[in-house]
């Protein structure tokens, strides 16, 4: 029997969300954290600096030769991946060139997204002819193939790692100018953005409180995205001998002269080139993981 | 009774998202007869959109789960038909129009061969060869039959070129290009200016006395639903909670969901100084729907069952239909008047 | 309930703000200039609501916006308490801000996301650097609770929110500065017809409290008629008409406000289907490089040479009943009866 004793009515129970509150960052996190491919790429990575970092504590010595050991197979003692046509330690090299090619990469990468972002960021907030200018010589930057660039200033300056970083950095910044540039555009007119200027802020106000929190998720993405492509430059201009040289090591170098030692001594090529690849694909694999995870779309 | 067009019955379902399961449409039935212009009502969420696109089987498969029930066509069931039988159902027996005609449109083709290509994908189909020529002359004749002027120029240009008026008669136009049986029309006029409004209305009226076509509008404006429907169906939570006439929902509204709805609408003749009284509090999240009654929570009339269990349909004449305990026989609540919430024991 | 009849005392003897030939264009082309607002004229008394309804693009909100102070004009002036908006700098801009406030149309886009509840409702407080962060926190309480929020709603994120709720926290931000004078752009356009009852209802309630005057812009006349005490209709970047609320309703002049106000369906079938309807022919034309002639002269169906000559100004008709219409006294005639 049904029993129609009248009750309240609960405006409150009708308020309450179901829903669990996480907050922005978290949420992201949560989704990142169910993308296994992702997550093992973030391992990946974790692992390769680690390799590099800490590996340097332990095995410093990537400079010593040894011409009674050369060509050294894996698994010989004293040199666990074998040795190469100096009979230096492939693993104490890896282990440098590890630690070159990543710094080089979060290096140039991060100061790319910072110059960027904040040439994008003026263009797009002031707009106008500012923005006009700005981007013209955006286009002309782009329109100069990188490589000759690099190869230019890597010869008529000279070699090594500042150079290389200077070259590198010289026109990697303006994707992310025009990208941070068509965010800003976007979010200018957004309704909160109005709000805060109908309330009093100034434009630093503006730009720090809500445009750059709100534009913050492509350029993350776009930072992991920007790393394998830093990494291969530099591998490709080390490759061709216009980067970090021998005896330093990094993983371009390292493959190049594993490669004159192609087909012989295979591991001195392979070592480093899976380390390489591996690497490559895992930061893509991480980036793309990362711009679901922050994709707005895929939010409830 | 043989004369249903559409006949819905005990529709259950679910979408499957990244937060959990949203319990849609937790059991719906509903008729459409032939030639009727049938208005399914509701606030955002309740649950209208997706009944119209699951006749239609619009969803993305992967997201959507069809738990129960049967959507009949002319007797057959609609949700058992292939993907490739349902292609023939849609736009030549069953077609829509969106609110937004923009998204339905291609913008990089210009109108008239948008509508030639309709007209002669569904003649192909039918047999029956039209050439280039007789479809552009169709073409003209279509969207000049809903009340474009200069139809050899409209032809010729892009979407974005028109009006949002008279983009949503070409969409008309296209949809009925192919004389189908029912028309959904999914909120057709709410992006529009009310003077457009009241056009795009009078062509849909006019185009279905014509053409004998069943329509479906969903919509959420009351306003809209007086002036078109003559079916009205209300649905709240993903429920239906009154179904009737559009004068039994008007003028004899027997849900308290109505009441409310009924009675927080601005109207032009309204006094200033007359109240104007909301529907407390928010629907629910269709996440996790409430016990009972899905309206219980916002209901002046709340009583312990309508936490506990769903109500059944009671019916009140012939078409008119409320899922509320206070129509239960064994309820001793009356409402006598509900305009000012009058309530009275029965003995 | 809200007692509704006890509105806010309006001082009718000098307006709070006051728009004067007010134009806004923005290039869009070469030599191409979309006419938003097109020598626009109004004002609005302290305490009273003013309403302004139009179709979309007819330049209501750039008005709001404008009024805002979010655009440079393009002509005319704005005069809040008999003094030039445009000059305000420094000092002046920030009383400005102080006074003026806004709430938006779009409840998704007008609270940052990544912004708590707690922080959207302070920014205004936090710019002006108005309290300590203990005060200003129990000012935040205090406003969400006159809201019909709660305390614990505060270290919440927007998109908890339904939109309903979300308007309450975009009404909480613009009043946390005491603000005299609310720019509504279309606060309940976005929001389903049971809860846009609860938000007028809240400004309404607020209103009253706050003795605020507002500027409610909307397209849906039915809603304007309601909540102000004077109306303008716009068209086209053109205001055509200003009249007390009821007197819009019962006696509308302008062949516009006339078409508008029949296109409306009534919420009741018997009504409706014996209405006769002003239908008009097409639809708005474009607002890019307007001439100058009545804005409305295309879909007008008692359009004369004279429209044409120049764009009609405002002219009082009876005791505040303004129309533009080159017609002007002549639509009160049996030859313009509906």
């Amino acid at each position: 029997m049904a029993d129609f004793t009248p009750i309240p009515k609960n405006i409150e129970e009708s308020n309450r969300s179901v829903r669990v509150f996480v907050s922005y960052g978290k949420d992201a996190w949560n989704r990142l954290k169910k993308n296994k491919v992702a997550v093992a790429s973030l391992v990946f990575i974790i692992f390769v600096i680690l390799f590099g970092f800490a590996g340097s504590v332990f095995f410093p010595n990537y400079t010593k030769q040894n011409l009674l050991n050369t060509f050294a197979p894996p698994g010989s003692p004293g040199a666990p991946l074998g040795t190469d046509e100096l009979g230096r330690d492939l693993l104490s090299r890896l282990v440098r060139g590890t630690k070159i090619s990543i710094s080089i990469g979060l290096t140039v990468a991060t100061i790319n997204i910072i110059i960027g972002s904040v040439y994008g960021g003026i263009a797009g907030y002031f707009g106008g002819a500012a923005d006009m200018i700005m981007m013209r010589i955006v286009d002309i930057v782009i329109s100069i193939p990188e490589m000759i660039i690099l190869i230019l200033l890597l010869t008529i300056i000279s070699k090594g790692m500042p150079t290389l970083i200077l070259a590198l950095c010289l026109t990697g910044w303006t994707g992310t100018a025009r990208l941070v540039r068509g965010q800003v555009l976007q979010l200018r007119e957004q309704e909160y953005i109005l709000s805060a200027r109908v309330l009093g802020a100034g434009k630093f106000f503006i730009i720090l409180r809500h445009l750059l929190p709100n534009a913050i998720d492509p350029i993350i993405v776009r930072f992991a995205m920007s790393i394998p492509g830093v990494i291969f430059a530099e591998a490709f201009l080390s490759y061709i001998g216009l980067g970090v040289s021998i005896p330093d090591a990094s993983w371009g170098n390292l493959a190049q002269v594993g490669s004159n030692q192609f087909p012989n001594y295979l591991w001195l090529f392979f070592m480093p080139a899976t380390l390489f690849s591996l690497t490559m694909l895992a930061f893509n694999l991480l980036g793309d993981g990362l711009r679901d995870a922050l994709d707005p779309k895929q939010r409830w | 009774m043989g004369d249903h067009m559409l006949e819905i019955k005990d529709l259950r379902v679910s979408f499957h998202t990244y937060a959990g399961e949203v319990q849609a449409l937790g059991g719906i039935n509903f008729t459409v007869g032939q030639s009727e212009i049938l208005a399914v009502v509701g606030e955002s969420g309740c649950g209208k959109s997706v009944t119209a696109q699951s006749i239609l089987r619009l969803h993305n498969k992967d997201t959507i789960d069809y738990k129960q029930g049967e959507i009949l066509y002319k007797g057959r069931d609609l949700l058992a038909l292939s993907e490739k039988e349902m292609q023939k159902i849609r736009g030549r027996e069953i077609s829509m129009i969106f609110q937004d005609p923009m998204t339905s449109l291609n913008p990089t083709l210009t109108i008239g061969k948008q509508i030639t290509e309709a007209i002669l994908k569904h003649s192909d189909k039918e047999g029956n060869s039209t050439n280039q020529r007789e479809a552009n002359k169709q073409a003209a004749g279509l969207i000049r039959s809903v009340g474009i002027a200069n139809p050899d120029l409209r032809l010729k240009q892009y979407p974005h070129e028109l009006s949002g008026g008279m983009r949503q008669r070409i969409m008309i136009a296209i949809a009925m290009s192919c004389s189908p049986e029912i028309l959904i029309a999914d909120e057709p006029t709410t992006a529009l200016d009310v003077t457009v409004q009241a056009q795009i209305l009078d062509l849909m009226k006019a185009l279905q006395i014509k053409s004998g076509a069943s329509i479906v509008i969903i919509t959420h404006n009351m306003g809209v639903v007086a002036n078109i429907a003559q079916k009205v169906i209300i649905m709240y939570g993903g429920v239906v909670v009154e179904k009737g006439t559009s004068g039994d929902i008007f003028y004899r509204p027997k849900h308290p969901y109505t009441w409310g709805l009924l009675k927080s609408i601005f109207r032009l003749n309204k006094d200033k100084n007359e109240p104007l009284i909301p529907i407390d509090g928010i629907p629910p999240d269709l996440l996790a729907p409430p016990k009972g009654c899905p309206f219980a929570p916002r209901c002046d009339y709340a009583m312990k069952v309508c936490r506990e269990q769903m109500p059944r349909e009671y019916s009140f004449g012939s078409a008119h239909t409320c899922d509320c305990w206070l129509s239960d026989e064994n309820c001793p609540l009356e409402v006598k008047d509900w305009r000012n919430g009058d309530v009275k024991y029965k003995q | 309930m809200s007692n509704i009849n006890s509105n806010t005392d309006v001082n009718h003897s000098n307006p709070l703000l006051e728009v004067r030939s007010l134009k806004k264009y923005f290039k869009v082309g070469r030599r191409q200039f979309l006419k938003a607002v097109d020598g626009i004229t109004f004002h609005i008394y302290q305490g009273e609501t003013f309403g302004l309804v139009g179709e979309s693009g007819c330049g209501k909100s750039t008005t709001g916006r404008a009024i805002a102070r979010l655009y440079s004009l393009t002509g005319g002036e704005i005069l809040y308490d008999g003094m030039d908006i445009s000059k305000f700098k420094g000092k002046a801009a920030t009383r400005y801000a102080f006074d003026v406030q806004m709430v938006f149309q779009d409840p998704y886009a007008s609270l940052d996301p990544r912004m708590t509840v707690e922080s959207i409702v302070a920014e205004g407080m936090k710019i002006h650097r108005m309290y300590n962060s203990e005060q200003t926190r129990a000012k935040v309480y205090e406003l969400l609770e006159k809201v019909g929020l709660n305390k614990e709603h505060a270290a919440r994120f927007p998109h908890e929110f339904s939109g309903g709720q979300r308007q309450r926290i975009g009404i909480a931000r613009a009043l946390a500065v005491n603000p005299k004078f609310l720019v509504c752009d279309e606060p309940v356009s976005a929001l389903d017809v049971s809860i846009q009852a609860q938000i007028i209802n809240l400004l309404r309630d607020l209103q009253r409290e706050f003795n605020l005057t507002y500027l409610f812009i909307a397209h849906d006349l039915s809603l304007v008629k309601y909540l102000s005490d004077r109306i303008g209709v716009m068209y086209l970047g053109s205001l055509l008409e200003v009249a007390p609320a009821e007197e819009l309703y019962k006696n509308p002049l302008h062949p516009y406000t006339r078409a508008l106000l029949s296109a409306i369906p009534v919420p009741d079938p018997a009504e409706e289907s014996e209405r006769t309807r002003i239908l008009l022919q097409g639809d708005v034309q474009s607002p890019i490089n307007t001439p100058e002639q009545c804005k409305f002269y295309s879909r007008c169906k008692y359009a004369e040479a004279r429209c044409r000559e120049r764009i009609p100004p405002l002219v009082e008709t009876t005791e505040g009943h303004w129309i533009a219409c080159a017609l002007n006294k002549e639509l009160n005639t049996d030859a313009y009866a509906i």
